[in-house]
């Protein structure tokens, strides 16, 4: 916390050096008294208010988030905004070493599986009472988003950007389209459709190792379980106590991913090999040697920002035809996606003041939503996508609204990181062919399964 | 202290008046505290970031801790009894570490060596040989990470493409199991630099006259090197295996910066697993038992390696 004075001067010009050393002596001791009331008095007597804003808005975004900050600033002239973007390096260490270290900054950007974990350990400030006082109406926000800011029936936080959008949609390159003989206007719809697509797409060296990727696929954690909702499965039961993704359809999925990658790409080593290759920019699909990726929202401003020039399209993320209960489903929260924090112990001027910053960039107009239509990627608040601005800017906008209607919010538990490092560990024996992906998945949701019972078993 | 024991200086001041004693601004009682004064700044610090931590971490050893919340709980030896039978991946992490210290430590200290005494020899710019090869000690890793994932691309890396001008298949060295670990020792040869400045020292330290008896006395390059300076470089050596077995079994920068702990596992390494379970599981009392734990088998290896240097190191 750091609070501002405003600066006085003691000296007047009729004053004497004998009565500025009294006046010396007697500040002194009156300070000496004082003293213990100094926080307090600072804070009910200064109306200036320091908030060091941590974020990770980096790669373009600073400038615009200055610009908000401007802005509120202006409004809120008793209110300083420091902009802290962050690196990415060590990030894990770096937030929790800053929330336990005593001196955490005001506001922080965190993940929802961060929010969470810091809710349950108490870390950080339930904010239902400043939303029912500025009358934040929380049915603005989709669902998907809105539900993971939630811990133990408290709200932690506000949603920006969109946690939406992340499993749902994948890009493709119409021109490698056209030139595989595909139709860029009929996109694949199912695994079946995907899996023709990556046979026409995919280019191999004499070699074997792999010079364009059709289709984005890995035998990897993440990956399964976006694939695993389109199948109809899911991550955990409803009340976050079982684990589900060892179901047929999560064997299923598991199943068809590996073969995806044998049949298309030799072995997921080879798979490996071409994401660790280091190549000159980092992202595959700007480079047009990867023609479907599924990737989330912000690719609308990575493209805009680096290759504008990329004919490209969107499309749903394909399922599996051959069951009847699936369909296209895009899952909230699964790793990515961002809300804004507050610790606990801020003097209650500074923590108010921050509150007023988390709902600039979460729910006004001029925060949040503009900020989302600079980068043409949908916001959390249904309204702000609603502008005639993001149809203009982006020829794609139906069908990032229609993902988004449509998401729904996998469950997070504090656990999380835990879950899904057993979960990794497992469906990479997988992808290695040590174990099938029944064996995998079985004891990966029975480890799971421990974890989250010892979770739940501690909670109680 | 009598008298006798007092430097003239002393003796001068005891032997004064009371008057002249208030004169002296410093007395002899205050003046052996002085070095305290001196070494403030360090022992403060040490106090205070070494010492303190340390023995913090014996504490939370025994505790629930989670770094985030304010209160943690007793657990007695739970973060040991876990460590040992309920953590799939704790035995994992001391095989991979156990591993790549059993082949990096000899191989660095073997390669330092050989590196000092090939740039001991009177060449040719030797000085910028030197320095060549000191350079890469203080190149950052994270630099140095860079460097390497290009030489073991498995399609584009110079390593492989090497290699393959002998004839041999190219080698997943960073997406395979069976060759991660090696790949990571292999890149720890990338520091040997340091080690070998300080075997570099040592050799100069060698006299040279009794090369001149041994020349005098018909003695080839090889005798002189087993009879002469291997004996007599034994304390650098003892030094340096001692300085290569504690920062080995704390290899942490490569595996987390080029494998994340993959593939499946491989380069999972103690410290990359105490990392991941102190900041991404929040599980920092769990942790500090295996920081803990660390401690006390390095300190033994320590004292080991101490004991057995009796035999072997040579200090002329």
């Amino acid at each position: 916390m750091t609070t501002r004075k405003p600066s006085r001067s003691l000296r007047s010009p009729a004053a004497s050096r004998r009565t500025l050393l009294k006046a010396g002596a007697g500040a002194v001791a009156a300070g000496g008294m004082m003293a213990p009331f100094a926080v307090r008095i600072a804070s009910s007597q200064d109306s200036a208010v320091t908030i060091r804003y941590w974020n990770w808005w980096d790669v373009g975004r600073t400038a615009l988030m200055d610009e908000i900050i401007a802005g509120f600033q202006t409004e809120f002239p008793d209110i300083t905004v420091e902009n802290v973007p962050q690196t990415w390096d060590r990030r894990d260490e770096v937030v929790t070493t800053a929330l336990a270290g005593g001196d955490p900054p005001e506001v922080l950007m965190a993940t929802r599986q961060e929010i969470v974990r810091f809710a349950d350990s108490g870390a950080i400030v339930p904010i239902d009472a400043y939303v029912e006082a500025e009358g934040i109406d929380l049915s603005a926000y989709y669902e998907s988003e809105i539900a993971s800011m939630w811990w133990e029936d408290q709200l932690y936080a506000l949603p920006m950007p969109t946690a939406g959008g992340e499993t749902g949609l994948y890009f493709y390159n119409t021109r490698l389209f056209e030139e595989a003989g595909l139709d860029p206007e009929t996109p694949p719809e199912t695994w079946d459709d995907l899996d023709a697509a990556a046979a026409a797409l995919t280019v191999l060296s004499s070699d074997g190792a792999i010079e364009q990727m059709g289709v984005q696929m890995s035998v990897s954690h993440l990956m399964f379980l976006a694939q695993l909702y389109c199948n109809n499965g899911t991550l955990y039961s409803d009340d976050l106590r079982t684990v589900t993704f060892n179901s047929a359809e999560g064997v299923e999925t598991l199943q068809w991913m590996l073969d995806f990658v044998k049949r298309h790409y030799g072995s997921q080593q080879a798979v490996l090999d071409w994401e660790n290759a280091i190549q000159e920019g980092e992202d595959r699909f700007h480079q047009e040697r990867l023609a479907v990726q599924f990737q989330n929202v912000s690719q609308f401003f990575h493209i805009k920002n680096n290759v504008p020039d990329l004919p490209y399209s969107v499309h749903f993320r394909p399922y599996n035809g051959n069951n009847a209960d699936a369909k296209s489903q895009g899952v909230a929260a699964m790793s990515f996606g961002w809300g804004y924090i507050i610790p606990v112990g801020l003097d209650p001027a500074v923590e108010e003041a921050a509150f007023k910053f988390v709902k600039r960039i979460t729910y006004d107009e001029a925060g949040a939503c503009w900020f989302m239509t600079q980068q043409e990627r949908p916001s959390p608040l249904i309204a702000c996508n609603e502008s005639p601005e993001f149809a203009e800017a982006n020829p794609h906008w139906d069908k990032v609204q229609q993902v988004l209607e449509n998401d729904i919010s996998v469950g997070v538990v504090p656990v999380q990181g835990e879950i899904f490092s057993t979960l990794m560990d497992y469906v990479d024996l997988v992808g290695f062919e040590e174990m099938s992906p029944e064996e995998g998945l079985n004891t990966a949701a029975e480890e799971a399964q421990g974890i989250l019972d010892d979770f739940w078993a501690s909670s109680s | 202290m009598s008298s006798r024991t007092l430097p003239a200086e002393g003796r001068a001041t005891e032997g004064a008046t009371a008057s002249s004693t208030t004169r002296v601004p410093l007395t002899w009682r205050m003046r052996k505290y002085l070095g305290y004064v001196f070494i403030a700044p360090w022992l403060v610090a040490f106090l205070a970031f070494d010492l303190f931590p340390t023995a913090s971490a014996f504490y939370y050893s025994f505790t629930d801790w989670n770094v985030i919340a304010k209160q943690s709980n007793w657990v007695g030896f739970e973060n040991y009894r876990e460590m040992f039978t309920g953590d799939r991946l704790y035995w994992k992490s001391v095989n991979n570490t156990l591993y790549y210290v059993a082949i990096s430590v000899p191989l660095g200290v073997v390669a330092g060596f050989v590196l000092a005494l090939l740039l001991n020899t009177k060449v040719r710019f030797q000085g910028l040989f030197r320095t060549m090869f000191y350079l890469p000690a203080v190149v950052p890793t994270v630099a140095a990470t860079m460097v390497w994932l290009w030489i073991f691309d498995t399609n584009n890396g110079i390593l492989n493409w090497a290699l393959g001008v002998v004839g041999v298949d190219p080698i997943r060295w960073l997406t395979s199991p069976d060759h991660s670990k090696n790949a990571l020792i292999i890149m720890s040869l990338w520091s040997i630099g340091g080690g070998m400045v300080i075997y570099l020292a040592g050799l100069q330290n060698i006299p040279q006259d009794l090369y001149e008896a041994a020349d005098v006395d018909g003695a080839s390059g090889w005798s002189k090197l087993v009879n002469i300076t291997i004996p007599l470089m034994t304390p650098t050596i003892f030094f340096n295996l001692l300085l290569g077995l504690i920062g080995s079994f704390q290899v942490f920068n490569a595996a987390f910066i080029m494998t994340g702990g993959g593939p499946v596992n491989s380069t999972r390494f103690y410290m990359l697993h105490l990392y991941e379970k102190a900041f991404q599981d929040s599980q920092m009392g769990y942790a500090c038992a295996m920081a803990v734990l660390l401690f006390l088998v390095v300190l033994a290896i320590t004292i080991f390696v101490n004991w057995t240097s009796k035999r072997w190191v040579f200090y002329g």
